[in-house]
Order: C-alpha cells, then sequence, then structure tokens
C-alpha cells in the first residue's frame, strides 16, 4: 500500500510540474467540442447529442494523455528504471491507472459543464447518476489504456497503432458510458441505470485484473 | 511442409463432412416450424453454416486466449507461433461469419448490414480488435517483446468474445437466440436438426483445426529461419 502510494504520488507530480497530460488533454476536449457544437447545434436536439460528443472528446483526449503517460518513460530512459524498481509490477501498473483516472476525470470534470453550457442542458438533477458514470467509465478507459499504451511503448508507430488497438477495445464500454449519459441526462436515477453500471463495473474488473496479472510481462527485462 | 497422417484425417473429414453437411443443410432438413416470423424461411439453412463458422471462430479465438496464457507462465516460441497462427484462423472464420450474416440479412431483412443490432457490431468489434492483433505484431521488432506484448494484448482480446457471443441476450438484437431461449417461439432449433447443426460444428471446427496446424507449422518455421538469420551475423 505504501508503495501504490509513493509510485502515485510519483506519478501526479510529474504530472504537476509538467502539465502535458492535462494541458494536452483539456485543450483537445474543448477543440472537439467547439467543433461538435458547429456540427449539431442546429440538427438534433441537445440533449441526444451531448453523451456521444462528450464520450467522443473523452476518447480522443484519453488516448493523447494515456500515451503521455507510458511513452514518456520510454522517451526519458525511465522505463529501464521503473522495470528495476524491487516492487510488484502489478503495483506499478495501478498507481498508473490510478494516475490515468484522476486525469481523466479532470478532463471530465472540466467538459461536461462546458458541454452543458454550449448545448443548453441542466447539470444539477442528473449530477450523482453522471457522477457515477464517469467514475466507472474514467477507470474502464484508464485500465485499458494503460495496458495497451504500455504494448505499444516499445513499437515502431506507437502513435498511431494506440488507437487503433485502444477504440474498438473500448467500445463496449463507451456504448455503455453513451447509453448511461443519456438515460441519466433524459432523467433516470441511479437505479434506473443500474444495468449499465454493472456492465462497466465488470468491464473495469477485466482490464483491471488483466493489467495487475500481466503488467510484468509487458515491463519485461 | 509435410503433412502427417493427422492432417490427411481431418482434411478427409472435412470433405466428406462438408458434402453432407451441404446436402442435408440446403435438401434434407426441414422447413423452419414454431415460428412464422421470418421473411424467408428458406434462407434459414444458412444457419447451419454460418453459426457453426461464428462458434469456430470463438473457439479459435479461444485457443489463442489459451496458448498466450502458457505463453505468459513459460515464455516457449511454439506457444507463441499457435496463438498467432489460431488468430489468423479465427480471423478467416469471423470474416465468413459476417459475410454469410450479411447474406442472410439481405434475404431476410432486406438490408445487409443493421447499425442497431448489437451482436452484429460487436462480432465486427471483435474482428477489428483481433486485426488490430496483427497489426500490433507488425510493430514490435524484437521477437521476444512481440511474443510477450502479443500474448497479453490476445488476453484482453478475447473479452469481446463472450461479449459478441451473448450480446443477443443482453442488448437489443435481431439474432434469433438459438438456444435456451426464454419463449418457445424465438428459438429456431427443433430437436430434430439439432444432430445437423452439431454435425456442422464438426465440420467447420475440423477445418479450422487443419488450416491452424499447417499455419502453426510454418509460423515456427519462419520463427526459426529469423533466428538462425541473426545468429549468423554473431561471429562464431
Amino acid at each position: 500500500m505504501r508503495t501504490f502510494s509513493v509510485l502515485l504520488a510519483k506519478e501526479l507530480r510529474i504530472e504537476a510540474r509538467s502539465r502535458e497530460m492535462i494541458t494536452g488533454g483539456l485543450l483537445l476536449t474543448l477543440l472537439v467540442l467547439v467543433l461538435a457544437q458547429f456540427a449539431w447545434r442546429d440538427i438534433a436536439p441537445a440533449r441526444d447529442v451531448v453523451p456521444g460528443v462528450l464520450w467522443i472528446a473523452v476518447a480522443f483526449a484519453g488516448t493523447l494523455s494515456l500515451s503521455r503517460s507510458l511513452h514518456r518513460e520510454r522517451d526519458r530512459g525511465t522505463w529501464e528504471a521503473l522495470a528495476l524498481l524491487p516492487v510488484d509490477r502489478g503495483t506499478i501498473f495501478l498507481a498508473k491507472t490510478v494516475a490515468n483516472w484522476l486525469v481523466l476525470l479532470v478532463v471530465l470534470a472540466f467538459a461536461t459543464p462546458l458541454l452543458a453550457l454550449l448545448f443548453d442542458v441542466d447539470l444539477w438533477t442528473p449530477l450523482p447518476a453522471l457522477a457515477l458514470v464517469f467514475a466507472l467509465g474514467a477507470a474502464g478507459f484508464s485500465a485499458s489504456g494503460t495496458l495497451l499504451a504500455a504494448s505499444t511503448s516499445h513499437a515502431r508507430s506507437r502513435e498511431v497503432l494506440l488507437p487503433i488497438l485502444l477504440f474498438p477495445l473500448l467500445v463496449p464500454l463507451l456504448m455503455m458510458t453513451m447509453q448511461a449519459t443519456q438515460r441519466a441526462l433524459a432523467g433516470a436515477g441511479v437505479l434506473d441505470i443500474a444495468g449499465e453500471l454493472e456492465l462497466l463495473l465488470a468491464f473495469d474488473t477485466i482490464f483491471l485484473a488483466i493489467g495487475w496479472l500481466a503488467f510484468d510481462h509487458l515491463l519485461g527485462e | 511442409m509435410t503433412r502427417t497422417p493427422v492432417d490427411r484425417a481431418l482434411l478427409a473429414l472435412v470433405l466428406v463432412g462438408g458434402c453432407l453437411l451441404t446436402w442435408l443443410a440446403l435438401v434434407e432438413a426441414p422447413a423452419p416450424v414454431g415460428r412464422t416470423g421470418f421473411t424467408a424461411p428458406e434462407s434459414w439453412r444458412l444457419f447451419f453454416f454460418h453459426v457453426p463458422v461464428a462458434l469456430t471462430s470463438f473457439l479459435a479465438f479461444g485457443l489463442a486466449f489459451y496458448h498466450s496464457i502458457l505463453y505468459l507462465i513459460r515464455p516457449d516460441p511454439p506457444r507463441d507461433a499457435a496463438a498467432h497462427a489460431a488468430i489468423e484462423g479465427g480471423l478467416v472464420f469471423a470474416a465468413i461469419t459476417l459475410a454469410s450474416g450479411m447474406a442472410w440479412g439481405e434475404a431476410e431483412w432486406g438490408t445487409p448490414w443493421r447499425w442497431n443490432d448489437t451482436k452484429l457490431v460487436l462480432v465486427l468489434l471483435m474482428f477489428l480488435i483481433y486485426v488490430a492483433y496483427l497489426v500490433l505484431r507488425r510493430e514490435i521488432p524484437d521477437p521476444e517483446r512481440r511474443a510477450r506484448v502479443g500474448a497479453v494484448y490476445a488476453i484482453a482480446a478475447f473479452a469481446s468474445v463472450p461479449l459478441a457471443w451473448f450480446a443477443q441476450r443482453i442488448w437489443l438484437s435481431y439474432h434469433p437466440t438459438v438456444f435456451g431461449a426464454e419463449e418457445v417461439d424465438a428459438g429456431v432449433v427443433t430437436p430434430g436438426v439439432l444432430p445437423l447443426f452439431l454435425l456442422g460444428l464438426v465440420v467447420f471446427a475440423t477445418s479450422f483445426l487443419y488450416l491452424y496446424r499447417w499455419r502453426r507449422g510454418l509460423l515456427a518455421l519462419s520463427d526459426r529461419i529469423d533466428e538462425l538469420e541473426t545468429a549468423e551475423v554473431v561471429p562464431a
């Protein structure tokens, strides 16, 4: 547990100093939202496009920040140092995943009010349900993304490869988050979307378990 | 590649079983009963090909999952070749599944593709996920790391298989639920045709096995060639 908190603190400290994940993620989200606003404002009722726009923006921004989280270890030569740490590699995976999860939550916390403003949607009533969907959705995104970012870190064209690998794998998760967000905005409470939340939880569990068990092999040497 | 007696036996089983299956499914199988919802009742005969092929692709990915886990437990290049071969085979069968499903959709639904049929979309995704496996392998130059990363990816990718398999029981889908449907009317299989369905499964699983054994041998051979070529560079 102590190892975990030290590793997590290290991830967050790097991010606090460089801010490359948060800044890039926020800017990209903002740009996707503005583009979406032009694309759909007059076509569909706002409430119908908000979930899709939000999660597509998060998918792009999230992929960008996730790739930085592991690829920078390789670029700065700290990958080997990480591999040499005398700690359980599963813990390294969990620390990275939690750090990326927090970054995604910051992006979501920034994007959602902005989106509500641009598309004129009420956020206060569905807030508890939305918060749960965001927390579980971001956790699954972060777990699967961290796993794949580690897989692609030694590949030749890793920046292109990561979304090619990650997006198909994420579709079940995005399907659930979009559907749950849609229903929450339409007034469904936490209990009404329990089905979606259960599936999100299943997705999170699967990828946390695989990452925790397999990270040893990805770190290597 | 030399063919062993086992390979010959598999091939014979595929050819004989395939002919038998084609004749039984297209000519002998009864017209569907107990369900009137079909617009093109005769096209249901595709079921005896489409479903066993789909199940074979699921089994192939399952085999890759199995070999990948064993590879991570004890790294062994032939295991990596086995997982790779199983995924290639599975992709062939998944492609046939999609194509035959679209042919049936054209006859039954009047359209080859329905985006709101979750099962259809998830099978396509499963296909793309495993195509990405092949892309990933090409991009990692170091063979040992390629095998390790490939194994981890194949394990993660397998999550898509049960999801695609059981999709119509969870989400909206126009796929008929075949076995154990809750309403009798929704099930297609009448007891008399279960043996025929099982024959289809045997035929396609065997043809997969035949291709898989062939491909696994080839991949192992090409790994061996790479190994010898790099070994030559090092001065003795």
